[in-house]
């Protein structure tokens, strides 16, 4: 990138290592950097429902001592004076963290989560918090508007939703607010907007990045993962996120190392996916695009292994677990009545049901959840990862309740079917890449790979991006 | 981390007291609606009915996982750990 190209619109949407580039040969300064995304998320982030809270002064302090050390040439991480967001669900000490839930409006904690501590070591700027869903959506929304800050809109186009409980994360990164953002996920919740938005989202994991100073809603599901625009910038951004954390008692007390320079040939690869899910599985209109995509899979070289997910529950399974964690932290609160005050009905009348879980329902969840790990150590002997379309469906409207009618599927299954829900059960990393357009508005493909092989997903997400530009298109967003 | 000064120190535990205290910490605000944001759908069920339907969707779970062989030497997805004093 020239100096001559240095416009707004440019430095908006460019990546970590370009960002990075700019700053280490001192075209452009962070508190420049700071000042321009600050801008744009307090102006056209309202406009989507993405911010929760602008954390411009903070950011312009934490600014002015990147730019004090990039001028001596102290270079501490690729990710130095570059600006960033986080979803409303981690603490940041003295600003408010209301995790998408009115009840929370007006809570402040005196300490950052671990990954806002741990970003601030490696000098990147946080300057603001987003909008998600509601209690990260336990209980279970009917619609879009399941949040403090209102619907999640669609960067691509408005009457459709962004996808959550990540919405804010999701839509900053493509709306060019935010060069990347912090999301969480229990199920769903990262890979989801990221597909929605179309932006490239990496869930870890479990274990893997601590969930000190996040919102619990499941004790053996929450992850906390990245949204940007693309699997290099994710791996970048993992890097200096993962860690031990005495503070997390689910820490894998394990670190994550980017090592693209060792990644072996993608011929060696065997990629285990089900030709009906890029055709039968998804909705009509998104067919063509998820054909294409799965040719541009198929002409990496990889070998490709036509496969199927073990038989069970999923939904089932991860929902009575959500469920009855969630009920079981959420006591006080449902109980309480503050619960009523959530902007979703569903979601309080869900909350309230699920203090009625039995301990025999819980248990039986998770000695299913110990067969389905056994069946997936399995499944990975024989394919070294999953690629199946992360959605079949486009988003649902922003402005209605959710469609609750299930659309006619296929009565056989491949791989992409209950495979969001399956990995998260086992802990599995997952990234989302941006894989094409249906009626304007972005598809995703996701990748699953073993536990703690986020290389191996990052590396496939890596080759598809360097043959596609799908991750580099800009929503229509104007100021 | 380490920086950080004891009292700041938050285990997941506590995490959880905080949530169950929330309720004295928390105050509501009468924030105006966000801009351009419709109005949460309103469901036609009353609220009997809609407590009855979210009840009903949790025997269903328990009655689809009730169905589910588990063999008994499979122990359910979570360890516990002695802890030293």
């Amino acid at each position: 990138m020239s100096k001559t190209k240095l416009d707004e619109s440019t430095i908006a949407f460019a990546s970590i290592p370009e960002l990075s580039a700019l700053l280490q040969k001192h075209e452009i300064s962070s508190s420049e950097l700071t000042e321009l995304f600050s801008d744009r998320l307090k102006n056209i982030g309202p406009k989507y429902n993405a911010l929760a809270c602008s954390l411009e002064k903070r950011g312009r302090r934490a600014a002015k001592d990147a730019d004090f050390d990039l001028k001596r040439e102290r270079f501490r991480s690729p990710l130095q004076g570059i600006p960033y967001a986080a979803k409303d669900l981690l603490a940041v000490a003295d600003y408010p963290t209301t995790w998408g839930a009115k009840p929370f409006a007006d809570q402040v904690f005196d300490y950052d989560a671990t990954v806002i501590a741990r970003l601030s070591s490696a000098q990147a700027i946080l300057i603001g918090k987003l909008a998600m869903v509601e209690l990260a959506g336990g209980g279970g929304y009917s619609s879009a508007s399941a949040s403090l800050q209102g619907p999640g809109l669609n960067p691509w186009n408005k009457s459709y939703w962004s996808g959550g409980s990540s919405s804010g994360s999701g839509i900053a990164v493509a709306a060019g607010l935010v060069p990347y953002a912090l999301g969480s996920e229990t199920s769903g919740s990262i890979i989801t907007p990221a597909t929605y938005c179309g932006v490239t989202g990496l869930r870890p994991t479990y274990g893997l990045v601590s969930r000190h100073g996040a919102m619990p809603l499941s004790w053996t599901l929450d992850k906390i993962g990245v949204l940007a625009r693309s699997a290099e910038d994710c791996a970048l951004v993992l890097r200096h996120i993962a860690g031990r954390d005495d503070d997390d008692p689910g820490s894998a007390r394990k670190s994550f190392y980017y090592t693209a320079k060792y990644y072996r040939k993608v011929s060696d690869f065997k990629i285990g996916y089900a030709e009906i899910d890029f055709s039968d599985w998804c909705a009509e209109p998104l067919r063509p695009a998820f054909a294409n995509a799965l040719s541009i899979i198929k002409s990496l070289g990889a070998q490709m292994v036509e496969t199927k997910l073990p038989d069970f529950p999923y939904g089932t399974v991860i929902g009575a677990i959500i469920d009855s964690e969630a009920a079981s932290i959420f006591e006080q609160f449902i109980k309480g009545g503050r619960v009523n005050e959530l902007a979703d009905q569903s979601q309080i009348d869900g909350l309230k049901a699920s203090l009625t879980y039995s301990a025999l329902d819980y248990l039986k969840a998770m000695r299913v959840r110990t067969q389905i790990q056994t069946a997936f150590r399995e499944l990975f002997t024989s394919v070294d990862l999953l690629v199946a379309p992360a959605h079949f469906d486009p988003p649902d409207r922003s402005d209605q309740p959710f469609d609750e009618s299930p659309p006619k599927r296929p009565d056989r299954k491949g791989v992409g079917a209950g495979l969001v829900q399956a990995s998260n059960l086992c802990g599995f990393p997952a990234i989302s890449v941006p894989c094409g357009f249906a009626n304007g508005l972005p598809i995703g493909l996701q990748i699953v790979g073993p536990a703690f092989d986020e290389n191996r997903i990052i590396q496939i997400a890596r080759e598809f991006q360097s043959r596609t530009d799908f991750h580099r298109q800009r929503p229509p967003v104007t100021e | 981390m380490s920086s950080r000064p004891s009292f700041t120190r938050f285990t997941r535990r506590k995490w959880v007291a905080l949530v169950a205290a929330a309720p004295a910490l928390a105050q509501v605000t009468s924030k105006p609606p966000p801009q351009g944001a419709p109005a949460p759908p309103v469901s036609s069920a009353t609220p009997e009915e809609r407590a009855k339907k979210a009840l009903d969707d949790i025997h269903a779970t328990s009655e689809r996982l009730s169905q589910i062989e588990v063999p008994m030497d499979v122990e359910p997805a979570f360890a516990f750990s002695a802890l030293r004093p």
